[in-house]
C-alpha cells in the first residue's frame, strides 16, 4: 500500500490574549490509499485543528508554526503546511484532491443558494464541467449517497432538507470531485441513532467503492470500531496512542485509552455497580500540567517520573505506539 | 393510586398549534405528546429514550409544568395526599417546585453567568423561605459537598468550572429543596466522555442514599441500559414499548426498539453485528402516517399496521410489567443485545 498523506511534527498554535495554546502539538500520522484513520479525543485535544491544518483552513489566531503536511500524488509530492493558505497551490488541492465534511452541514452550505447549484459550483470550479453536464453529475452523486428523489432535491434549499439528508447532500458534494482523501470531522454527531448507522454505512460503501481514504475524527469510541483501520488517540494536542483498531480495543497501552474504554459503558455488557470513572478533569490547554498531561488523573501515575518530564511517543511493536512510561516495562528505574 | 407509585401519568397530550399566514392562524398541531400512560415508582430510574422529536424531553417539560399540557392526568404522590399536577393553575404551582426538580443537558446554558454557585444554589432555598443567613450557607456548602465540589468554591462564578463540574453544580441546585422527583433531561449527552462516568456515578448514588425518583430522558441507549430499572421507548409522540431494562434491552418485543439497539455503534471491532437499516427518517409528528406511526420504516410491517393503530398492551405469554404497541408482537421473534 502507498502513502497518500504523511504528517510530520505538525505544530498548529493560536496566539491568544491569554498566551499560546498548543493545540496541535507535535503530531504525526500516516494515511495509505484507500484505508479509514480514525482520530479519537475530547474536547481540546486537537483533533479538529490537526484536520483543518491538513487543508490549510485554521481558524483566525491560529496557524502552522511547524512540521510537515506532505501530500503525495503518483510521483508527485506537496508539503501542504508551507503552502499560502489562500494561494493557487492549496486552492487546487482543497475540494478537488482532499475534501472535508463537517458535524452541522448547515453551517457548511450557503443558505442563499440551492444544493444543487453548490454541488455544480465544485464540478464547474474543479473539473471545468458545463452546466448541463454539471447538473448531470450532482444528481447522479445524489442518487449514489441515498437521497430520495434526487431530480426534485437538487433544486431545494439546505433547509428544506432534514439533518440526515442535509448530511446526504454535504458527501455528495464532497466526493463529487472524486477527491482521493476525505476528512469527516464528527459527520454523524449532530444525528439520530438510526440516520447515524445509515451514515457509516454509506461512507463505507462509499470508501469502498471509489477506494477513497478518510480521516474520520470522532469523540465516538463506537464510531472508530465500526469504520477505522487504524486509531490515533489525541489527549490535550499530542498522540498518546496509535495502534491498528483490533490492537487498540484489545490491548490498550496509555493509561487514558484503557481508562476511557473502560468508562463507557456498553450496550448489552452492563457492569453491575458503578462504572469505572476516570477522575478530576481536562486541564485547560493554557494550562497544562508538568510531566505527562494525563498524570494528574492517572491510575498508574509514578510520583517523580511521571510529573517530571513528557514521555516520548514509544513503540510497543511495529505498528503500536504510546506515550506513557510504562511500555516496553520501562520504569522508574532506569 | 397503589402506595409505592410517586406518579401516574395518564393519556397526556402535548400538542402544540402551528400558525400560518397574516392573521396567524391555527393550521394544525404538532402532537409532541400524543396521549402517553406510564407510571413512576418510588426509588426508581424510568427512561425515556427516542429519537429527536419523538416527544421524550416535551413529556419531562409537560411533567415539570414548564409546559401545559393539552390534556390528560398527571397523579403526583405529594407529601400531603395525591394531587393532579395536570389540573393546577400557575399560582397552586409553588410546592410542587419544591418536590420536583429537573437537571437540564447543557451546563453552559443553565446556569446564570451572572450569578456565584453560591447565589445559584441558594436562590431555590430563599424564594421557597427553607434557609436564611448562616443556615443558607451552610446548606449550600454541604450540598457542594454532596455533589463532590469544594465548599470554597461557592464564591466562583460558573465560567470557573469545566463542564462537569457546571453539571455538578446543576445537580447541587435541582437537590437543594429535597425534591422527591427528578427529572433528568439527557444530563451527560452536552459532557466528555471520561467526565460521563463520574456523572452517572454520582447521579446513582444520589438516588439510592437519597431515595429519590428519577425520569431519565436520553438518547443514548448505553446509558440508559447502566443506569435505568425500566425504560419506557418513545416514538413520534406515543410509548411504544415499556419494560424493566433487561428485558426490554434482552429480549425487545418491538420492532423499532430493535433497529434502534442495532443501530448503537459497538465499541468492539471484533463484533460484527448484522445491522438492521430504517429506511427514511423520524415521522413529522404535525402530519404522522396512519396506523402505526412506524409502518413505514418497519420492515414486518403487514396491512393492518397501515390503517388501526396499535394500543399499549402486554402481549401473550408476556410478563405483565412488559408492554407494547404492536400487532404483530406475538409473532415477531426480535433480538435484542444480552451478552453471549
Amino acid at each position: 500500500m502507498q502513502k497518500i498523506l504523511e504528517i510530520d511534527g505538525l505544530k498548529t498554535y493560536f496566539f491568544t490574549d491569554s498566551g499560546v495554546v498548543r493545540a496541535v502539538d507535535d503530531v504525526g500520522l500516516d494515511v495509505q490509499e484507500g484505508s479509514v484513520v480514525g482520530v479519537v479525543g475530547e474536547s481540546g485535544c486537537g483533533k479538529t485543528v490537526m484536520a483543518r491544518s491538513i487543508l490549510n483552513i485554521i481558524e483566525k489566531g491560529g496557524r502552522i508554526v511547524s512540521g510537515r503536511i506532505v501530500y503525495h500524488k503518483g510521483a508527485e509530492t506537496v508539503d501542504i503546511a508551507s503552502l499560502k493558505p489562500t494561494g493557487a497551490a492549496i486552492k487546487r488541492i482543497r475540494g478537488r484532491e482532499i475534501a472535508m465534511i463537517f458535524q452541522e452541514p448547515m453551517t457548511s452550505f450557503s443558505p442563499v443558494y440551492t444544493i444543487g447549484n453548490q454541488i455544480m459550483e465544485m464540478l464547474m470550479v474543479h473539473r471545468r464541467l458545463g452546466a448541463t453536464e454539471a447538473r448531470r453529475m450532482a444528481t447522479e452523486m445524489l442518487t449514489r449517497v441515498g437521497m430520495s428523489k434526487p431530480e426534485q432535491r437538487i433544486d431545494e434549499y439546505p433547509h428544506q432538507l432534514s439533518g440526515g439528508m442535509r448530511q446526504r447532500a454535504m458527501i455528495a458534494m464532497a466526493l463529487s470531485c472524486d477527491p482521493r482523501l476525505l476528512i469527516a470531522d464528527e459527520p454523524t454527531t449532530a444525528l439520530d441513532v438510526t440516520i447515524q448507522s445509515q451514515i457509516i454505512e454509506l461512507l463505507k460503501r462509499l470508501q469502498q467503492e471509489l477506494s477513497t481514504s478518510i480521516i474520520m475524527i470522532t469523540h465516538d469510541l463506537g464510531v472508530i470500531a465500526e469504520i477505522a483501520d487504524e486509531v490515533v488517540v489525541m489527549y490535550l494536542g499530542k498522540v498518546v496512542e496509535q495502534a491498528p483498531v483490533r490492537k487498540l480495543f484489545r490491548d490498550p497501552l496509555h493509561p487514558y485509552t484503557s481508562a476511557l474504554l473502560r468508562s463507557i459503558p456498553r450496550l448489552g455488557r452492563k457492569v453491575e455497580g458503578r462504572l469505572p470513572s476516570i477522575k478530576g478533569t481536562i486541564p485547560d490547554v493554557r494550562d497544562l500540567p508538568p510531566g505527562c498531561y494525563f498524570h494528574p488523573r492517572c491510575e498508574s501515575f509514578i510520583p517523580g517520573v511521571c510529573d517530571a518530564a513528557l514521555p516520548e511517543l514509544r513503540a510497543a511493536d511495529d505498528d503500536h505506539r504510546a506515550r506513557c512510561v510504562l511500555v516496553n516495562g520501562v520504569n522508574a528505574d532506569d | 393510586m397503589t402506595d409505592n407509585l410517586i406518579l401516574d401519568v395518564r393519556g397526556l397530550k402535548k400538542h402544540f398549534p402551528t400558525y400560518k399566514g397574516f392573521l396567524r392562524r391555527i393550521v394544525g398541531y404538532v402532537r409532541a405528546v400524543d396521549g402517553v400512560n406510564f407510571v413512576v415508582r418510588k426509588n426508581e430510574i424510568l427512561g425515556l429514550v427516542g429519537e429527536s422529536g419523538c416527544g421524550k424531553t416535551t413529556t419531562a417539560r409537560t411533567i415539570a409544568r414548564a409546559l401545559d399540557p393539552t390534556a390528560g392526568e398527571m397523579l403526583f404522590m405529594a407529601d400531603d395526599g395525591v394531587v393532579d399536577i395536570a389540573k393546577l393553575k400557575r399560582d397552586q404551582l409553588y410546592p410542587i417546585r419544591r418536590e420536583i426538580q429537573m437537571i437540564f443537558q447543557d451546563p453552559y446554558s443553565s446556569l446564570n453567568p451572572r450569578m456565584t454557585v453560591k447565589q445559584i444554589i441558594a436562590e431555590p432555598l430563599k424564594v421557597h423561605r427553607m434557609a436564611t443567613g448562616a443556615k443558607l450557607e451552610s446548606r449550600v456548602a454541604s450540598l457542594l459537598d454532596m455533589v463532590g465540589l469544594r465548599p470554597e468554591y461557592m464564591e466562583r462564578y460558573p465560567h470557573a468550572f469545566s463542564g462537569g463540574q457546571r453539571q455538578r453544580i446543576g445537580i447541587a441546585r435541582a437537590l437543594s429543596l429535597n425534591p422527591r422527583l427528578v427529572l433528568c433531561d439527557e444530563p451527560v449527552s452536552a459532557l466528555d466522555m471520561s467526565v460521563q462516568a463520574q456523572i452517572l456515578n454520582l447521579l446513582q448514588e444520589l438516588q439510592e442514599t437519597l431515595g429519590l425518583s428519577y425520569v431519565f430522558v436520553a438518547h443514548d441507549l448505553s446509558v440508559v441500559e447502566h443506569v435505568t430499572n425500566r425504560v419506557a421507548v418513545m416514538y413520534v409522540g406515543k410509548i411504544v414499548e415499556l419494560a424493566p431494562t433487561e428485558a426490554l434491552f434482552g429480549k425487545p418485543r418491538h420492532p423499532y426498539t430493535e433497529a434502534l439497539l442495532s443501530s448503537v455503534p459497538v465499541p468492539d471491532p471484533e463484533l460484527t453485528l448484522e445491522k438492521i437499516m430504517l429506511l427514511g427518517e423520524v415521522a413529522d409528528p404535525s402530519n404522522p402516517p396512519t396506523g402505526c406511526h412506524f409502518h413505514p420504516r418497519c420492515r414486518y410491517a403487514e396491512d393492518r399496521c397501515r390503517t388501526d393503530t396499535p394500543s399499549l398492551r402486554v402481549p401473550a405469554g408476556e410478563a405483565d410489567t412488559h408492554s407494547v404497541a404492536c400487532h404483530l408482537a406475538e409473532k415477531l421473534e426480535l433480538n435484542g443485545v444480552a451478552a453471549e
